[in-house]
């Protein structure tokens, strides 16, 4: 009996402490499951706050306007009577003050009190409170109020590294911003800033790549702010008015170097004041001609926002070169005209002095007409020179390549001007190689023309009792030219081996050498041009032709693939050459 | 005006046919005519004869004729001697330079008849009576 009790005790005992322990257990089970909702939710909340703020502040750069939409969307997690900042900018602090509740004008002093400090801090830096701007919005000051700030929470906002103000949330009520608040105001403006952060990122990298562009562009730039006030002025800028060496520049240094040639400031406030992109032509500055833009400079700051305009920009577009140019083809078609108009105005002239009169002497006549054949057969000299020219430059000039024998050509040649070269006392020779190619793939007329124009060139400029000597030889590619022409016994002005002659494929080197008076180093690179070489020869009656020989000479040796030099010496001679190829794959 | 003194005229053109014309018809005229075919010449011809009147061409040889002018102009006898320019319509920057030098009147070539240059040398000789 006893035994029963006692089991039965022990039964009940062992249901009691089972339920017992069952209760306990589900009880601390429910409290954790709470306690982890609970948790969830406000990661969940914290989350829809973020994305909300991410949504919100999307790529702005206004820091500003960014700490304000975080101020504008704290409340729904924070409990706070005031939530403010202060921001850096370059001449004031602002202090923007939004009062969820009613505080009295003690607490805002307070609070901004405590926020220069540890912006002080911060910075390591002292500000002084006249250089605070303040902004109140929310709910009105009440000065009866007394309750001090009793919970009070800072956090630094930083944008890359560097501080740039602090956002405080502050409350009446005691024992708030726990770790809970901290963690998330932390969490949202450490959200805010790695966004802002990485857009400075991605924005001074475009910015270092503008500044590149604009500091290596040929026009010269200038950028100013809506003041005047100078924000770029590249190199090439600073070039076109000489102050290369000068550090910082402002508009003034612009306008006194530009000494009135160009209203820089005028035409600026024009362009902005119109909303007009100007355009000013041919402005000279220094020695050289620029064609000037000059225009507004706008943006937008949002969709909705109408243009605001931020300053205007100056474009320096040097144009010398181009006037160059022009005054040179100018030059040359006056030129032109003066040759052609000058012989015709003296058979004008003489046809005019036969016609008037009754009965005119025999000789007379006669010598007029030679003179009028000479004019005229002059003219006709030049059109048919400036029309080769015009066709070579064309590339309408056809030559009819066959398989020519060129030593047939150089020795007719030689024969055409023996008589000339006699005349003047000069002797002309020639050096043919033994190795030469039968036949060359040539336009026969046209070598000819050249080696007319060579060989009549060389006895103008040699005096009598020089020596012409007409040579061709062999060349192998990239056999040095100056030990070929040594071995085939041409003695021409080439001193040192021309490394881009060297390098012409295989080919035969025709070579006009006399012992005349030479021509200047400086002038070998103007000798095939139309325009110099035709200047020189209209102010040069001496030495009759177009001066356009060498032009075309150039052009018909081109045509053919060759290339076509000059080597001189003053004093010594020259030596003018072309070369032809052996295979030129020319087709008629 | 038959005790009147041959007026001599120099003639400075590099164009030959012009110069030839030019010198036949004012010989025809009764002018003594000197030649010179380039500005050197020009000035060396001038400076020994005096001529009355220099007829002088701009684009020359060796010396232009603004060069030519300039040389002429250093002399006692030149700074104040007769010059009238040969010139061509597109030589505007030559013809201001030559009004520096004190010499205004000038021919544009391809405009003249002889008979009219001749009329105009007249003009020009008579305004220019020395006594």
């Amino acid at each position: 009996m006893r035994q029963n009790y006692l089991i039965i005790l022990l039964f009940i005992t062992a249901t009691v402490a089972v339920s017992f322990f069952a209760f306990w257990q589900s009880r601390s089970y429910k409290k954790s499951l709470v306690k982890r909702e609970k948790e969830m939710q406000r990661k969940m909340y914290e989350l829809a706050i973020l994305k909300e703020l991410g949504d919100r502040i999307g790529y702005s750069l206004n820091i500003q306007k960014i700490v304000d939409i975080i101020t504008g969307s704290l409340q729904q997690f924070i409990e706070f009577a005031v939530v403010s900042y202060m921001l850096l900018q370059p001449e004031k602090i602002i202090f923007k003050v939004h009062l969820e509740e009613s505080v009295s004008r003690i607490f805002v002093d307070d609070i901004r009190d405590r926020m220069l400090n540890s912006l002080s801090a911060l910075l390591n830096r002292d500000f002084k409170k006249s250089q605070i701007e303040e902004i109140l919005s929310g709910a009105i000051l009440i000065e009866e109020m007394d309750t001090p700030v009793r919970s009070f929470f800072n956090i630094p906002l930083v944008i890359g590294d560097s501080v740039e103000g602090v956002l405080t949330v502050s409350h009446t009520k005691t024992g708030l911003y726990k770790e809970e608040e901290t963690t998330i105001l932390y969490k949202i403006t450490k959200q805010a800033s790695r966004a802002v952060t990485q857009l400075h990122e991605v924005i001074e990298t475009e910015q270092r790549k503008l500044n590149a562009m604009v500091e290596s562009i040929t026009e010269g730039v200038v950028m100013t702010d809506k003041d005047f006030r100078i924000l770029v002025a590249n190199p090439a800028a600073r070039k076109v008015v000489g102050i290369e060496e000068k550090g910082v520049v402002n508009i003034f240094n612009f306008i006194d170097n530009l000494e009135g040639k160009f209203d820089i400031l005028g035409k600026l406030e024009e362009s902005v004041k119109l909303d007009k992109v100007l355009e000013i032509n041919e402005v000279m500055i220094g020695s050289h001609y620029y064609q000037i833009f000059v225009s507004p400079v706008k943006s937008k700051l949002s969709t909705e926002d109408s243009d605001v305009v931020l300053g205007g920009v100056v474009i320096f577009h040097d144009i010398t070169n181009e006037k160059q140019v022009e005054r040179i083809r100018e030059d040359f078609t006056s030129m032109i005209v003066h040759e052609l108009r000058s012989p015709l105005n003296g058979i004008n002239k003489m046809a005019e002095y036969i016609k008037s009169k009754k009965d005119v002497d025999k000789q007379k006549m006669i010598d007029y007409l030679d003179q009028i054949y000479r004019n005229s057969s002059n003219m006709l000299g030049l059109v048919n020179d400036l029309l080769g020219v015009a066709k070579l430059e064309s590339g309408k000039f056809e030559i009819d390549p066959t398989p020519s024998n060129l030593n047939e050509i150089i020795n007719q040649r030689a024969a055409f001007y023996k008589p000339v070269a006699d005349d003047k006392k000069i002797e002309l020779m020639i050096n043919l190689s033994d190795d030469l190619p039968e036949k060359l793939n040539i336009d026969k007329a046209r070598i000819a023309q050249v080696l007319n124009n060579l060989i009549s060139n060389a006895i103008k400029f040699t005096d009598p009792g020089g020596k012409i000597t007409l040579a061709a030889f062999k060349h192998l590619q990239d056999k040095n030219i100056l030990t070929e022409a040594k071995e085939a016994g041409v003695e021409w002005q080439l001193k040192r081996n021309d490394q881009k002659l060297s390098q012409e494929q295989d080919s035969v080197i025709v070579a006009v050498i006399d012992n005349g008076k030479g021509v200047p180093n400086s002038q070998i690179p103007n000798l095939f041009n139309k325009y110099v070489q035709f200047k020189s020869a209209s102010r040069n009656k001496e030495q009759e032709g177009t001066g356009l020989g060498l032009a075309i000479a150039k052009g018909i040796v081109e045509v053919h693939k060759g290339k076509i030099g000059a080597i001189s010496e003053e004093g010594v001679g020259s030596t003018f050459y072309f070369t032809l190829l052996i295979n030129n794959n020319l087709i008629s | 005006m038959k005790n009147k003194e041959k007026k001599i005229i120099l003639i400075a053109e590099d164009e030959v046919a012009t110069l030839t014309v030019l010198a036949d018809k004012l010989r025809d005229q009764g002018y003594e005519v000197l030649k010179a075919e380039d500005g050197e010449v020009a000035l060396q011809k001038a400076l020994n004869a005096h001529p009355d009147l220099i007829l002088l061409d701009i684009v020359m040889p060796k010396q232009d004729g603004i060069k030519t002018l300039e040389k002429l102009r250093q002399d006692k006898w030149g700074k104040d001697a007769n010059v009238m320019l040969l010139s061509n319509l597109n030589d505007s920057a030559s013809l201001a330079q030559a009004v520096i030098f004190g010499v205004k009147d000038y021919l544009v070539k391809s405009d003249w008849s002889l008979d009219e240059v001749v009329k105009k040398i007249e003009e020009k000789l008579a305004r220019n009576v020395k006594f």
